[in-house]
């Protein structure tokens, strides 16, 4: 049976800061030491801010003392070191009282020694290139740099920092009236910058900073004392060992900076925890990891954002041309012609579909192809339609149609003449039709009525056909009268009684209704062909 | 390193575990070939605990990859491992308690603090008859993984940090513009 698997040795591990935050959670043993140490900072700092803390402090305190060991050497080789401890002091109240922090001002002031060799005369500088810094705002580092510079007879420096000096004022002056000029001029500037709450915040930081450094000291004069592996191997192992220190500085807030000069207070009480089996090797084998692992790191994030932003440009891209595709897809001229180009068009009406198409779509040779198509199918068009223009009138078959009507009236008017007692036939003369007059000018009332062209005419041949109609069948029956629909007197059913004579008044205009010769006409034609004889006489032919 | 360099990735677990691999066999070769008697033809409760030489070799391994994180905080990415329940007994047994558990007897049941055996002297006998000796500190103590770590870490340590020097510089070479 598997069990959990504790029984192991491990070699290239790492801290987890989580682990050991769920394990401040469950009353670890770190926790129940954090809290016996300092129950003021326990609850404040996590586990991991401790040990950045401590870190940090560590940094702030070899920065302070590179520099203060440089500053203590300088003054060995001038054969003052004795003053070492006074120009300590001065410099700490110094940074106190203008809120300037240490690592600014001990270089500061061992450059300017290292200029003067006095360091009474390199006091009365940096005062000087205090008011300055605060008067022009520029860095402290600069003016003093410029100011050691004048010293030496170089005033280009100081020029350059533009702080209000002539040319003629700079190449003359001996460094002693410079001096006196600028402490005149920016004189106070550094105590006045420090007043009010950006001073006051200043200081808080160097008294911070100042803090920071002491805890560094303690931290590393407690490493002297005890296993160095063992304390540097874990951030665990450095947070208890600030859990102690900070167990043993709870009471700093509320007194003074005084207490962090017992490094006795710092030293860890209870050896720190130990990881497991192959990690406990070494400081520097340690820092070195950690160095390479943050650098594979930095250079992983690097890359990994590099790739990130390679592959939104590459979908932004793929995206663009989506739409772009997407786009000409619903274009609704590009639609439209797709549309015309599946109907049955000509090939002219193709050509123009095609060429709009291709400049829609930009394609330049397809254009100039097709355009060159149109123009050559167009010429074509043009003289198609030039030919049909001068073609002859083509020949109306009916054109005759009336001469033959009138010969076959003329034949049976013969054949009247022919037959005693038969009626006579007179032939019709084409004159004008009577109704043609009142169709036009029922159309035109039609029309005036707000009725359609088409429709009024169709109107107005309807009217006057009934008309015609009508004045036929009255002509043809005298005995009734038109005007009230009855039996005209003399009429009344006597005629063939009697024998009587008829008496026919024929109209010549209205003797012979065209339209029923042409319906007698087709009628007859009907019947030829019905019964399956030829219309032409025998002997003729077309 | 994985992801940009899986190259020398590979060859820095290769060396690594060709260190981590001394740890395993020598951990494996403190296996006794046999036991108590008892303890290797166990029944019931203590079947599945039985010890047989084969299977706790077995059950010592390498392992790459992050382990759980240990109370300390800390994880380890090249492990060798005690898998079995009789190799955890045999690794650690006497260590909390070198003359075996307080003995309650019956009483008490449930307790795994005390000893229920019916011999007030089991656990005694017991880790006696333990063919092996603690070995390493605290609970860094035991008779196979943890006595071939003592054993074999003096070496296995520096090949492992040669191995993860050699990658980083060249990574760092190659990571150069």
């Amino acid at each position: 049976m598997a069990q959990k698997e504790n029984i192991i040795v491990s070699v290239g591990t790492e801290f987890d800061g989580k682990a050991l935050a769920k394990a401040e959670k469950k009353l670890s043993d770190f926790e129940k030491t954090a809290l016996k140490a300092g129950k003021v900072f326990a609850g404040v700092f996590a586990a991991q801010k401790i040990a950045a803390f401590g870190k940090s402090a560590v940094n702030e305190f070899i920065q302070s003392e590179k520099a203060a060991k440089s500053l203590g050497q300088t003054l060995t080789n001038i054969g003052q070191a004795y003053k070492s401890p006074a120009i300590d002091m001065y410099l700490k109240k110094l940074s106190l009282q203008y809120g300037i922090v240490d690592d600014e001002l001990v270089p500061a002031y061992n450059t300017l020694l290292l200029s003067t060799r006095d360091t009474a005369q390199a006091q009365g500088i940096l005062q000087t290139a205090l008011d300055v810094s605060a008067g022009t705002g520029k860095d402290l580092q600069s003016v003093v740099a410029a100011l050691s510079k004048a010293y030496v007879g170089n005033n280009t420096a100081l020029q350059k920092l533009g702080i209000g000096l002539t040319k003629a004022q700079l190449s003359g002056a001996k460094f002693a009236d410079l001096q006196k000029e600028l402490n005149s001029l920016f004189a106070g500037q550094a105590a006045y910058a420090a007043q009010g709450y950006t001073g006051d915040i200043q200081k808080l930081t160097v008294a911070w900073d100042q803090f920071k450094e002491s805890i560094g000291e303690g931290i590393l004069k407690g490493l002297d004392t005890t296993n160095i592996d063992k304390l540097t191997a874990s951030l665990v192992s450095l947070g208890n060992a600030l859990g102690v220190v900070i167990g043993g500085l709870s009471g700093f807030l509320s007194y003074t900076f005084e207490g962090l000069s017992h490094p006795s207070w710092f030293l860890p009480k209870k050896a720190p925890g130990v990881p497991d089996a192959g990690s406990d090797r070494g400081g520097k084998a340690k820092a070195a990891d950690q160095r390479a692992e943050a650098l594979a790191k930095l250079q992983a994030k690097t890359a990994a954002a590099q790739t990130v932003a390679a592959k939104a440009s590459t979908a932004a891209a793929k995206a663009q041309l989506l739409l772009s595709k997407a786009g000409s897809v619903l274009d609704v001229q590009q639609a439209e012609i797709y549309a015309a180009l599946q109907n049955k068009i000509t090939d002219n009406e193709k050509l123009r579909l095609e060429l709009e198409l291709a400049l829609l779509t930009k394609n330049g040779d397809a254009a100039y192809s097709l355009s060159q198509q149109l123009l050559v199918s167009q010429l074509k068009t043009t003289e198609l339609a030039t030919t049909i223009t001068n073609l002859p009138k083509a020949l109306n078959p009916f054109a005759d149609w009336p001469k033959y009507i009138q010969d076959l009236i003329a034949q049976m008017a013969l054949l009247q003449k022919a037959i005693p007692g038969a009626p006579a036939v007179t032939p019709t003369t084409t004159t004008q039709n009577p109704y043609d007059a009142m169709f036009e000018k029922l159309k035109q009332q039609n029309i005036a009525m707000g009725i359609e062209p088409g429709a009024a005419a169709g109107l107005a041949a309807s009217s006057s056909r009934l008309q015609a109609e009508a004045d036929a069948y009255f002509k043809a029956h005298p005995e009734i009268d038109p005007m009230t629909g009855a039996i005209r007197s003399g009429f009344a059913g006597s005629a063939q009684a009697t024998g009587a004579s008829y008496t026919f008044n024929i109209d010549a205009n209205n003797t012979i209704d065209p339209n029923s010769i042409t319906k007698a006409v087709q009628d007859a034609i009907l019947i030829i062909n019905r019964n399956g004889y030829s219309t032409v006489p025998a002997g003729q032919g077309f | 390193m994985k992801k940009y360099t899986p190259d020398l990735y590979n060859e820095m677990n290769k060396e690594i575990k060709e260190a981590m691999l001394t740890v395993r066999d020598h951990g494996r070769a403190f296996v006794p070939f046999s036991t108590m008697y008892g303890w290797e033809h166990q029944k019931g409760t203590w079947a599945g605990r039985q010890f047989n030489a084969t299977s706790v070799k077995k059950g010592i391994v390498y392992k790459m990859g992050k382990t759980a994180i240990n109370k300390k905080g800390f994880r380890g990415y090249y492990s060798v491992v005690n898998k079995t329940a009789a190799g955890a007994i045999f690794e650690t047994a006497g260590r909390k308690n070198p003359a075996g558990q307080p003995w309650a007897g019956k009483k008490k049941l449930g307790n795994k603090r005390f000893s229920h055996s019916s011999n007030p002297r089991a656990g005694q006998q017991f880790i006696a008859n333990l063919d092996g000796v603690l070995v390493g500190s605290d609970k860094q103590k035991g008779r196979l993984i943890y006595r071939a770590w003592a054993k074999d870490n003096s070496i296995v340590i520096p090949k492992t940090l040669k191995a993860i020097e050699k990658a980083t510089i060249e990574f760092n070479k190659r990571a150069k513009p």
